[in-house]
């Protein structure tokens, strides 16, 4: 499937007007988006006009050679694609676009770095405009991290959490080739599609065909590079001597999640993500169960769960032990 | 020809020789600061007279504003004041008003008052003095006059039927879905829809020129000689604001000077990429009282009195999150263009979390290009850490505090948005004193009063509304509080060496008071009564002293 009219035309109340395509890209400030809007913007070269809004049309970099004019925050671009910051108002921005002399045939919304995508998707006249979908870039490179900052890594889950198609970007560069953030995409959006910006722009011919198009990624057919290491634990587990353990591994671990319950029958949520370890509490029910991700040949399975059964309280009991 | 003007008691804040009875000026500027006797030899040596109309007042250094939105002030101006604090505008007196039954009562009564034929705006909601507010309420009043109600804190409007067709909310609500025409609320991205007709009315038939007037009789009344607009062109066109600032705070009657940052976003969303040109070409514009700074003006996080600053753990007692105004890891980029052009760099932030971000921004442009001197300010400063006070003073910034926050919504803040202990140390400027910081003050007109004897008390008071003094090892010194409105205040505009102080060969700048500041509580400062001004060695009276 390939650009072309949208193909998406139902009739919306404006009866004979085509509804245009809206997709929200999102992710983290340094994800990689405007690299992605620039390789969209390049592989739309035949005849759809595509409108990409941003935050700030200097930042882009667009190729000289792509632009065709220049006015304040709007630029036209050769192959009849418009490039424009969003402004005052994303809401009039859309309306400017949308009800100018030459509509585009799709948008393509920026999201801020540090934005709801799907609050971003609430923009727009549905009588004008469809929404397609929310695309999210993860960066291969520090997804990991930054999902387990304590002040911004909410922020970083929900973003993945609201899309309907994960582009993991600069996996060429990840000394894992991209493999935790999959996993990672993979524990965030179970049931989200995920490619890889470098994966024959795959994802531009999704973005530019509708997103529906695009198929829950079967787990097994992720291709990725991890073991996972499952632990059960065998009764109240004392949490300090788990976040060491956790915290002694963390260089070799790309993540783990443990709920446990500790000796004084509190429950506990137990991270490991970026390297960092962090506890909340839960009002339970917990598992006891600890599933920790490696890249392969990093940590072996068995050490890793001696050391962890340790941190039962009743040592005379030891849990049962599960691996891939 | 020198004119000596002599007083009770001369406050320099210049700690070489605090104190006097005599200023000599010739022109614009002080020859000397000293006695009578000591004056001699220049009096003996030229021609000179001895103006002795304020014998019996007191001097300090003409007060500075450092941070003011003058023609933000002009469109609220223009409309119907209701707040839940006392006001003392041009056009008069407003009285506090707090309650639910109160604000409905005033806000039917001056609809029923007010001009027929023409939209009703009123401005200083606020939802918890005055309660919850929406569409059904002001159809109540009128199904046929558009009624919007502005919120004290500016972000948001309550509109009756009427004012949603006036502004085209329908339109604006299909496309933005911060328009909720159900509870005729418009907020957020949602405002700007209806902004600009609310200007274009508000602003007709030249009334942002006479609105700009009423600004200058404010800055005026409140003893203060320089402001400086801390956010240029950030409300009307910057070629608009510079044409009506040239028309009226331009001229030999105008007394005080101004000194304008521009906001840098205003000026990226108005002329994209020739922003940086066209904010580099505004010392074009620079006449006699109209004045550009080589500086901008950047965001953090969200506003304080909205309670949408960001915040580091623990948060916000009931577990709301505050907003980013700029993406935080963005900062430093958005400020490099300044920063590498050795120019000097204020940020708005107001949240701990959004000073961690500043902070960060600063130590990493540090680290690319060391600068001596930057005096990076942090304007508002409302929420940080000790830490982050330390910090902040090793790296070279300095800070610019509100007062008002503390005396409006210091207890408010404790019971209802951070509990007592990071409430009551808001605006934590003794800290910033003590780790060797400059601290000045302001009052982001028309966030708060432009009165700096009244911001000053607070600052040396620390007393919430109620009169609970809100962390007393805060309190800023007598010095540091008046210091904090005129030297520091200069200093953190790069304008020490002109004003802010009285010393041989600095502009004529004074405030002329009744009272001796030093002499009387801290908390009476606000009842002291300014007399006039004198800017470049020229006397403005104040008309009802």
């Amino acid at each position: 499937m390939t650009g072309g009219s949208p193909i998406h035309g139902d009739a919306g109340p404006e009866a004979g007007s085509k509804l245009i395509p809206m997709v929200v890209l999102g992710g983290w400030l340094g994800a990689g988006k405007t690299t992605l809007l620039n390789r969209l913007l390049r592989a739309a070269d035949d005849g759809e006009r595509i409108a990409v809004v941003v935050n700030d049309v200097g930042e882009v970099g667009l190729d000289a050679e792509l632009v065709a004019a220049r006015d304040g925050d709007t630029v036209e671009l050769t192959n009849g694609c418009v490039c424009c910051s969003i402004g005052d108002s994303l809401g009039v921005t859309l309306r400017d676009l949308v009800l100018s002399d030459r509509p585009p045939d799709r948008l393509v919304i920026e999201a801020s770095g540090v934005a709801e995508p799907d609050r971003v998707a609430a923009y727009g006249d549905r009588r004008r405009l469809r929404l397609d979908g929310v695309v999210v870039a993860v960066d291969a490179v520090d997804v990991v991290d930054r999902a387990g900052h304590v002040t911004y890594g909410p922020l970083v889950r929900r973003q993945a959490a609201a899309a309907e198609l994960l582009v993991v970007t600069k996996a060429e560069v990840a000394t894992d080739g991209g493999a935790a953030a999959r996993a990672w995409c993979a524990d965030v959006a179970p049931d989200t599609p995920v490619v890889e910006a470098s994966d024959d722009d795959r994802w531009v011919l999704l973005v530019l065909g509708g997103l529906d198009a695009a198929e829950p990624t079967p787990t097994d057919a992720l291709d990725v590079a991890v073991v996972s290491t499952t632990w059960q634990a065998a009764g109240p587990v004392d949490v300090g001597l788990l976040i060491s353990v956790l915290a002694d591994n963390a260089h070799l671990l790309l993540r783990a999640k443990a709920v446990v319950t500790d000796g004084h029958g509190r429950h506990a949520a137990v991270h490991l993500a970026g390297g960092r370890v962090t506890v909340e509490s839960v009002d339970g029910p917990a598992s006891g169960r600890l599933v920790a991700i490696a890249a392969p040949g990093t940590i072996d399975p068995g050490d890793l769960i001696a050391a962890l059964d340790v941190c039962v309280v009743d040592h005379d009991r030891v849990g049962s032990r599960e691996a891939p | 020809m020198i004119t000596v003007y002599t007083a009770r008691r001369v406050h320099t804040m210049d700690p070489s020789l605090p104190e006097a009875t005599a200023v000599a000026v010739r022109g614009d500027r002080i020859i000397e600061v000293g006695t009578l006797e000591t004056l001699r030899p220049w009096l003996d040596a030229h021609e000179h007279r001895v103006d002795d109309r304020f014998a019996d007042a007191f001097f300090l250094p003409g007060l500075i504003d450092p941070h003011v939105h003058p023609a933000l002030m002009a469109i609220l101006l223009a409309t119907e004041w209701i707040t839940p604090e006392s006001w003392d505008l041009p056009g008069g007196g407003v009285e506090a008003t707090v309650g639910h039954e109160a604000y409905r009562a005033r806000l039917t009564g001056l609809e029923a008052t007010h001009p027929s034929g023409q939209p009703f705006v009123t401005y200083g909601w606020h939802q918890q003095y005055h309660g919850l507010i929406s569409r059904s309420d002001l159809d109540a009043i009128s199904t046929t006059r558009p009624i919007v109600v502005w919120a004290r804190c500016f972000h948001e409007l309550w509109c009756n039927g009427a004012a949603l067709e006036w502004l085209d909310a329908a339109e604006g609500a299909a496309w933005d879905p911060h328009i909720d025409l159900e509870t005729g609320r418009l907020w957020e991205s949602g405002l700007v829809w209806g902004l600009n007709t609310l200007r274009d009315d508000l602003f007709a038939d030249g009334r942002f020129e006479v609105l700009m007037e009423d600004v200058a009789a404010l800055v005026h009344r409140g003893g203060v000689t320089t402001i400086a607009d801390a956010g240029f062109g950030g409300m009307a066109l910057p070629d608009r604001e510079l044409e009506v600032l040239a028309q009226v705070h331009e001229g030999d009657h105008v007394p005080f000077r101004q000194y304008l940052i521009p906001q840098v976003a205003a000026f990226k969303r108005a002329f994209g990429s020739e922003a940086e040109d066209r904010m580099a070409a505004l010392d074009e514009h620079a006449s006699e009282r109209i004045r550009f700074l080589h500086a901008g003006k950047f965001f953090a996080d969200g506003a304080f009195m909205g309670q949408i600053m960001q915040l580091r753990e623990p948060g916000f007692i009931d577990g709301h999150e505050g907003a980013w105004m700029a993406d935080p890891d963005r900062i430093a980029h958005h400020i490099r263009p300044f920063w590498h052009a050795g120019k000097q760099v204020n940020v708005h932030v107001t949240g701990d979390l959004g000073v961690d971000a500043v902070l960060d921004a600063v130590a990493e442009l540090l680290d690319e290009k060391p600068r001596f001197d930057h005096r990076t300010v942090l304007h508002h400063f409302g929420i940080s850490t000790q830490a982050q006070s330390r910090r902040a003073a090793a790296l070279g910034c300095a800070v610019q505090v509100n007062g008002y926050y503390l005396r409006y919504f210091g207890d408010q803040f404790v019971a209802e948005g951070l509990g007592t202990e990071r409430a009551s140390l808001m605006t934590r400027v003794g800290s910033a004193r003590r780790n060797g910081m400059s601290v000045a003050l302001h009052s982001d007109l028309p966030m708060g009063p432009l009165q700096p004897m009244l911001g000053a008390s607070i600052l040396a008071t620390r007393m919430s509304g109620t009169g609970v003094v809100l962390g007393p090892e805060e309190r800023l010194s007598s010095y540091d509080a008046l210091a904090a409105v005129t030297i520091e205040a200069a200093w953190q505009l790069k304008l020490d060496h002109e004003i802010g102080s009285l010393a041989s060969g600095k502009l004529a700048d004074l405030t002329v008071l009744d009272a001796d500041p030093f002499e009387v509580d801290a908390a009476a400062w606000p009842d002291i009564g300014i007399l006039a001004t004198v800017l470049g060695g020229r006397v403005y009276p104040l008309e009802d002293s």
